[in-house]
């Protein structure tokens, strides 16, 4: 029987599921895995039992408990995923931020830089105000 | 993997004019307002070519290097040592320096010993020549510091099986084939760690030069806390 808390639930994991699908267009398998699991995560919600007679077929004890650490490894899966994200990140902002540095490399009077200078975002005047750089690239960007 | 052995005599010779003339001299700097100039001042008359990289400080240090003959890099933002470090030695390479010499912003190293590190290089028998603490005389520094470091040195010796006396000492020295060969990844502090890994994984030959670091307060103020060590340690086990 579907209860009031029951039909919150699955609009949830529906939303939950559309938003992900969303994401992951073009991603093929993680879209098969996806629907997969939702399909299960609502076959929970309406058939308590089927957690509790899949659990007892892994030997995990309640249903509950199946659910509980298959939450958890998702978590952790999904936790692993993001620092990965966040590390390729931070290497993308650290190559964009070297190359700035390069191309506005001041050598002393007479000297060649190892760079060149297309670009004119480099200013004593700016030191200390980090986003007066950002600002600049943005201006000039919108000029081009 | 072996350490190359010192010449001594070798090392108290003036270096030849061109070994110089061909070192750069990389310097990152965060913050150092106060001391960079002196600084800049005392290592140009060591050597012609020095590369500041400015990491995104918010006090006077972009205005203060822009006042000396020194080659000048910007990050906009703050990125850590390590990525000030690549960033100058990178620079240096497109410049064709033969021999890379990195050295700190805060005073705390003596720029008379750079001739000693690059002539550590110029035969051509290392490819690496690692500033040393613990050799020779020794430095004087603080107890707790003295055995955190010796720590840092059994755990170096372990995961990377090099020999060496010191690690997390900035002073350094590498030929142009080992700055273009190590390609610091770790931003902040681990840096000096990936150096010596690098070392181990591809075979570099090194050598240690013993060189004095002064602890002054300032330094002591601006430098590393102790318990960053338990930081570098996290940053190596992520990446």
């Amino acid at each position: 029987m579907i209860t009031l808390f029951k039909a919150i639930l699955l609009v949830a994991l529906a939303v939950l599921a559309y938003l992900a699908l969303f994401q992951l267009r073009g991603r093929w398998l993680q879209r098969a895995l996806g629907i997969a699991l939702g399909l299960l995560l609502a076959a929970f919600i309406v058939v308590p039992e089927m957690a509790n007679a899949a659990s007892q077929l892994v030997g995990v004890g309640r249903g509950a408990d199946l659910v509980f650490y298959l939450s958890h490894i998702l978590g952790a899966y999904f936790a692993i995923r993001i620092f990965q994200r966040q590390v390729r990140l931070e290497e993308q902002l650290t190559d964009l931020v070297r190359a700035i540095s390069h191309l506005e490399a001041r050598a002393p009077d007479g000297a060649e830089t190892g760079g060149s200078t297309r670009l004119r975002i480099f200013s004593t005047h700016a030191a200390g105000d980090q986003a007066n750089g950002i600002k600049e690239i943005q201006r000039q960007a919108r000029s081009a | 993997m072996s350490c190359v052995p010192l010449d001594r005599r070798e090392l108290a010779a003036e270096p030849h004019d061109e070994v110089l003339a061909n070192t750069w001299v990389v310097i990152p700097a965060y913050n150092e307002g106060p001391v960079l100039a002196e600084v800049l001042r005392r290592v140009l008359r060591v050597c012609p070519n020095v590369v500041v990289v400015d990491d995104g400080s918010t006090d006077e240090t972009l205005q203060i290097a822009a006042g000396e003959p020194v080659h000048l890099l910007r990050h906009l933002i703050n990125l850590g040592q390590g990525a000030a470090l690549q960033t100058g030695i990178s620079y240096a390479l497109r410049c064709g320096a033969r021999w890379i010499v990195t050295f700190d912003a805060d005073g705390q190293m003596d720029e008379k010993e750079i001739p000693a590190l690059c002539r550590a290089l110029a035969h051509g028998d290392a490819e690496v020549a690692l500033g040393t603490r613990f050799a020779g005389q020794g430095t004087p520094m603080p107890a707790l510091r003295r055995l955190v470091l010796r720590m840092a040195v059994v755990f170096t010796r372990l995961t990377t099986g090099l020999p060496v006396s010191d690690t997390h000492n900035g002073f350094r020295a590498l030929s142009r084939a080992a700055g273009q060969r190590i390609r610091l990844r770790q931003n902040r502090m681990a840096h000096a760690s990936e150096i010596l890994q690098a070392i181990a994984r591809q075979r570099l030959r090194f050598t240690e030069v013993p060189v004095s670091i002064r602890y002054t307060d300032y330094s002591m103020a601006k430098g590393q806390s102790l318990l960053n060590s338990f930081n570098i340690l996290w940053e190596l086990l992520l990446h």
